[in-house]
């Protein structure tokens, strides 16, 4: 963000810009609490803004840069010493681990779980591993697994999954492809309502058909695409209020799902490379099939992670460098002057 | 690495396919553009024509076509045949009569995710949001500051009324509030794509040069 050179002038710290707000407003005086116009052009106002730019110019617009950032630090250590306020990363990895290993392992055998696969291409790569983890746990278990799709990424990746099971031995009483729905949200509520629909064939499409879709134990939503968590939450729950939803997403769909898992509307929710990995490994544990391969070849390698660290530090330091350099030169001549 | 390829010829083909394209991609950090260019396109076309191929086998002909053509054919799948094909033409139609499908697909749409927001999200999120008094001191003030964000965020939209000196500070502060929300946001969204750089960067380094295995 940049200030207004009147703003610099004034020596106020930046105003955030409106948001959507009417053009004419801008161009309307400021009122005071009583409907007063605010008098911005007197000399006297004018001397007082100098005054006040002069004492605020003491600290270099560098360090008032510095101001939230380090109030942000300020507030985080205050609150870390709060009972109850749990800001460690490996505290709520290990309890999103916790929360969809418990869900698993409380499924009875031969449980319906619903699976909806609608990662986006991009972001997949990310929940792979514990896509694929939550999969064979689930399999693992004894759950009937019947996986959807509503977004065409999403069913992308569904049917290179569902392959990749049927490769490890999952037949058709076991793994149910309910396809593509079109439709996005409407679909969504479609399924909640009229449940697999008559195209789906096999053991299992019929026990389903017939037990209706309350008789799922579970679902789980892979997210990234439009149709994720919030989705399911929005349309599902109100309508099939007893299915519980668990829910493995990108790290940037988090902020937008974690009030979710917070008020009791997700059971679970992993949605960090670092609960990935540590659900993956505690499904290892287990003996879960996972191929092709074992379960620990298919783990993203830590000499990986280091050498991806380190060529993302290297672009930003190529890209920043520059003006790095030239912060740094200013800086040290208005330290010298 | 991500267990798509088969360990055959095949897949040896895939490997160095996806090898080259993700080279090609990264080609423009040494500023190379042509090659960038062909990946673009490439992923264009088949993206395309991935969707093209799942809207007519998964939703065109199950859906609509083979339903409208049987013999236990459903009246009402003729008129959304019907309103397809309008939007489909409406290029070349009055756009009154274009509006008519155009208004029941934007409607629809809207009534469903606005009364899923406010079913699923608003009235849920509103309930979680209440601490109960018996709660203990880290969820009080946790809940403390979540009413102490949402409420100046929620003033900052309070646009078209007179605002007085204290009320333009709070909505002030939201904004600031709202622009350290999107900066978080916005680090969730760089430590997404670390993640892909790092499957990436195994991918090379594991299945195709084999020294991560």
């Amino acid at each position: 963000m940049t200030e207004s050179p009147d703003q610099q002038e004034a020596g106020k710290p930046p105003e955030p810009p409106e948001l959507s707000e009417r053009p004419e407003q801008a161009a309307e005086p400021e009122t005071l609490e009583g409907g007063e116009p605010l008098e911005t052009s007197e000399p006297g106002e004018v001397e007082l803004a100098d005054e006040r730019s002069r004492r605020g110019s003491r600290l270099s617009p560098g360090a008032r840069a510095g101001i939230p950032a380090l109030a942000l630090v300020v507030l985080l250590a205050i609150a870390s010493f709060i009972p109850g306020i749990d800001l460690t990363a490996s505290g709520s990895d290990a309890a999103a681990v916790r929360d969809l290993e418990a869900v698993v392992t409380g499924l009875p055998s031969g449980a319906p779980v619903l699976v909806d696969i609608d990662g986006d291409l991009g972001t997949y790569p990310e929940i792979r591993y514990a896509t694929r983890a939550a999969l064979a746990d689930l399999l693992r278990q004894g759950a009937n697994l019947a996986i959807v799709s509503f977004s065409p990424e999403g069913r992308a990746i569904a049917v290179a999954e569902i392959a990749r099971l049927r490769d490890l031995g999952a037949g058709p009483g076991r793994l149910l492809d309910l396809g593509f729905r079109s439709g996005g949200e409407a679909a969504l509520v479609q399924l909640a309502g009229s449940g697999i629909g008559p195209n789906p064939t096999g053991p299992l499409a019929d026990a389903l058909r017939k037990g209706g879709v309350g008789s799922f134990h579970l679902a789980l939503v892979i997210g990234g695409a439009d149709i994720g968590p919030r989705s399911w939450v929005e349309q599902v729950q109100p309508r099939l209020p007893d299915l519980p939803i668990a829910a493995i997403t990108p790290s940037f769909l988090l902020p937008e799902v974690l009030p979710y898992r917070g008020s009791g509307q997700l059971i679970a929710l992993v949605g960090t490379l670092p609960a990935d990995l540590a659900y993956g490994k505690q499904v290892a544990a287990k003996g879960a099939a996972f191929g092709p391969g074992t379960f620990t070849d298919r783990s993203p390698s830590s000499g990986a992670i280091v050498f991806g660290m380190l060529v993302a530090i290297a672009v930003l330091l190529a890209s920043s460098g520059g003006s790095l350099a030239g912060w740094a030169r200013s800086a040290w001549r208005g330290a010298r002057s | 690495m991500n267990g798509f390829f088969e360990t055959g010829a095949v897949g040896t083909v895939a490997t160095w396919l996806a090898v080259l394209v993700t080279l090609c991609v990264w080609s423009y950090l040494v500023g190379e553009r042509g090659l960038l260019r062909i990946a673009q396109l490439l992923l264009a076309g088949l993206a395309t024509g991935y969707l093209a191929l799942i809207a007519i086998r998964e939703v065109l002909i199950p859906q609509l076509i083979t339903p409208v053509t049987s013999s236990s054919a459903h009246p009402e799948l003729v008129i959304d045949l019907a309103l397809v094909a309008v939007l489909v033409v409406g290029r070349w139609l009055p756009r009154r009569l274009v509006a008519v499908p155009a208004a029941i697909l934007v409607g629809g749409t809207v009534g469903y995710a606005l009364g899923g927001a406010v079913s699923g999200t608003l009235l849920p999120q509103l309930a979680a949001g209440m601490i109960p008094i018996a709660a203990g001191p880290g969820d009080a003030l946790a809940g403390a500051i979540g009413v102490a964000i949402t409420v100046p965020v929620m003033l900052s939209f309070l646009h078209g009324v007179p605002r007085g000196r204290l009320l333009s500070g709070v909505a002030s502060t939201g904004r600031w509030l709202m622009l350290g929300g999107i900066g978080a946001w916005f680090g969730f969204l760089l430590l997404s794509r670390l993640a892909l750089l790092v499957d990436r960067i195994g991918f090379l380094l594991g299945d195709w040069l084999g020294l991560l295995r």
